[in-house]
């Protein structure tokens, strides 16, 4: 251990080097971003990772289907990039896309991964130096069609092994390509607002901004750009947002394990209320709900494994996959139950201020709480509370810090025995470095990583884990 | 006599075909910061220079009426154009984002530009700015020009104050 932090030491002291010899400015490089025409800084709040944080334009962006803004010119016809005057550049359903503006993409390595496992030894510092990559797109197609869609690739070493025995090894062959996508249509109604309607392949909700991986409570698989194809599903949305203030969302999706509507299917419903409307301070009260009866148990692994889409082999898991399609905390030995129905409720109050003096932050507070009824008449309660915040000075240094816990887990057996869990607050906190806007480097420390124990088994609760990555990210 | 009149006719085709070129060159000016307003401007500040804070997200603040782009000199707007916006140099305490650099690529001419700003979208009918006719704005076009350099900016405590 002692050995893995002087390396970071030098590893922090270089980048220090480096940082003072040149100027900073996180303002002044990528003056745009290919697809819309925008500045990076003026939806994000940094893109540590995967997790695009976003300041009240960039929500709108979202919420509005992905249509405005977008002042980038649009494309007529093959050859003509819309520069004569005497056309009309903002008007038409001509296509606004170009086969080149998938070629956005973005690559996130991890130079160094390690900790200390379950027993207390020391892990082998490995590196994944390309962790994932993907191609995307966001922006309009159409003056009313606009879309989000991502294609990645989780490159070498960013699976681990599911082999008994070396499960925190990393493989250095698998690899997992993910395709994503919201397509939506919108049209504004009078001021300040907006309706649409959208089609996607993840959970629908794009009121709270996601989370990754799961900073603040999340049972629903972390919603748009949350799981890839780890948890294929289908959804078709309507939404409004009125007055500048409130937004409004309801949806059908088919499920959190495959694309089918008849073998169930689940409800979604979003009520949002925007208070100060401005950039440097942005402060949203969201309200969701999501329920059906086409959901996992958020106890266990869920039955649909990349591995072992049927049963797995004696002593192999799809466990350490990085991208799992469990939603929920599991406990040790809980036993596998199958879904009857769900209703779950989050509230969340989240606040963006981008560029207040020397200033950027977003932070979050969620309550969340989860039923689920099994069929063999057992069910399961779990209710989370957890708090977040990235901050940047100077758009240039970050940190970034959570924490959260179960306020209540517990599995009542289908004879009516209640059993209660045990664990302790969750917490990790991530430094962040952004030498320019489209490149950004990280240390990020997780020093209690746990499991999650029934009460009456707490002999096997343990917490001697911790793990630290050092990587970066550059988008281009 | 012939030479001689042959000549007077040369330097009098030179002559017309210059100021031919000089008005086509201006008039063209008008023309491309009309053409490049509506291209790269008004998707944020609206078609006549009127934002778009009625619009959700809102995207810039109003440039007609607008103090900063009456009173600053034209070179400043210009060079708004050509380097953003953005973080701790937006003066407007609202909704909007941060403003892009355009290049030369994006507006040839940024100075006209600015002009085109200060002159025409100030004073022609707000339903017709964008398109008005290019004989109305050469004299607006001049005045602005002579004008701007016997105004002076407004000191940013009163711009940060600018919002509508």
């Amino acid at each position: 251990m002692i050995a893995v932090i002087k390396r970071i030491l030098v590893f922090a002291g270089l980048m220090l080097g480096l940082q003072l010899g040149f100027t900073p400015d996180a303002e002044a490089v990528a003056a745009f971003a290919r697809q819309t025409g925008m500045n990076c800084n003026s939806c994000h709040i940094g893109t540590y990772y995967i997790v695009p944080n976003f300041t009240r334009t960039g929500r709108l962006f979202a919420m509005r289907g992905y249509q405005v803004p977008y002042i980038r010119e649009r494309l007529h016809a093959e050859g003509d990039t819309g520069n004569n005057n005497e056309q009309d550049k903002y008007g038409g359903d001509y296509l606004a896309l170009n086969w080149t503006d998938f070629f956005s993409a973005r690559l996130i390595s991890e130079v160094a991964r390690g900790g200390e496992d379950a027993s207390g030894k020391t892990l082998d510092t490995r590196s994944s130096p390309l962790n994932r990559m993907a191609l995307f797109f966001t922006g309009a197609i159409t003056d009313w069609l606009g879309i989000w869609t991502e294609i990645g690739y989780l490159g070498n070493n960013s699976m681990r092994s599911v082999t008994p025995g070396r499960q925190n090894e990393q493989t250095g062959v698998n690899f997992f390509a993910y395709d994503e996508y919201r397509i939506n249509a919108s049209w504004d109604f009078g001021k300040n607002s907006f309706f649409g309607f959208s089609m996607g392949n993840e959970h629908p909700n794009v009121g709270p901004q996601f989370q990754y991986p799961l900073p603040l409570p999340d049972l629903w698989s972390n919603g748009q750009g949350g799981v890839g194809r780890s948890m294929d599903m289908a959804n078709l949305s309507a939404f409004l947002f009125y007055n500048d203030r409130w937004y409004f969302q309801v949806a059908g999706v088919t499920g959190a394990d495959n694309t089918n509507w008849s073998d169930g299917n689940n409800y979604y419903a979003n009520v949002s209320h925007d208070w100060f409307r401005k950039t440097r301070n942005d402060l949203w009260l969201i309200a969701e709900y999501y329920a059906g009866n086409d959901f996992p148990s958020i106890m266990t692994r869920t039955k649909d494994s990349f591995l072992c889409p049927a049963n797995c082999p004696p002593g192999v898991t799809d466990q350490n996959l990085s991208i799992s399609n469990t939603p929920g905390d599991i406990i040790v030995n809980a036993p596998v139950e199958r879904v009857q129905d769900f209703d779950s409720f989050r509230l969340s109050l989240e606040h963006s201020a981008a560029d207040r003096g020397s200033h950027t932050w977003y932070a979050a507070a969620t309550a969340l709480t989860m039923t689920q009824k099994f069929e063999s008449g057992a069910k399961v309660e779990d209710t989370q509370l957890g708090a977040y915040l990235r901050y940047f000075y100077q758009r240039t240094y970050g940190v970034e810090i959570f924490v959260r816990d179960h306020l209540k887990y517990e599995y009542t057996t289908p004879a009516g025995l209640k059993r209660d869990t045990y664990t302790k607050p969750n917490y990790g906190i991530t430094l962040l470095w952004y030498p320019a806007m489209n490149v950004d480097f990280w240390l990020s420390l997780s020093p209690r990583v746990q499991n999650i124990v029934f009460d009456d088994q707490r002999d096997l609760y343990n917490d001697k884990a911790s793990s630290f990555v050092l990587g970066f990210e550059y988008n281009l | 006599m012939s030479q001689f009149f042959h000549s007077r006719l040369l330097a009098a085709t030179l002559f017309l075909s210059g100021c031919f070129c000089l008005a086509t060159s201006t008039a063209a000016r008008d023309v491309d910061a009309a053409g490049y307003y509506k291209l790269r401007c008004a998707s944020c500040h609206g078609a006549n220079g009127e934002g778009t804070r009625d619009k959700s997200p809102s995207l810039g603040p109003p440039l007609r009426g607008n103090p900063l782009v009456i009173n600053a000199p034209a070179e400043l707007l210009a060079k708004i154009i050509r380097h953003g916006r953005g973080g701790q140099q937006r003066v407007y305490d609202d909704a909007y984002p941060n403003m892009p650099a355009f290049d030369a690529g994006m507006v040839p001419d940024a100075m006209g530009l600015a002009l085109y700003l200060k002159t025409v979208l100030q004073q022609t009918p707000a339903a017709s700015a964008a398109t008005a006719p290019i004989d109305s704005r050469k004299d607006l076009v001049g005045r602005a020009t002579a004008g701007s350099s016997n105004r002076l900016f407004p000191p940013t405590s009163q711009t940060k104050g600018v919002s509508q």
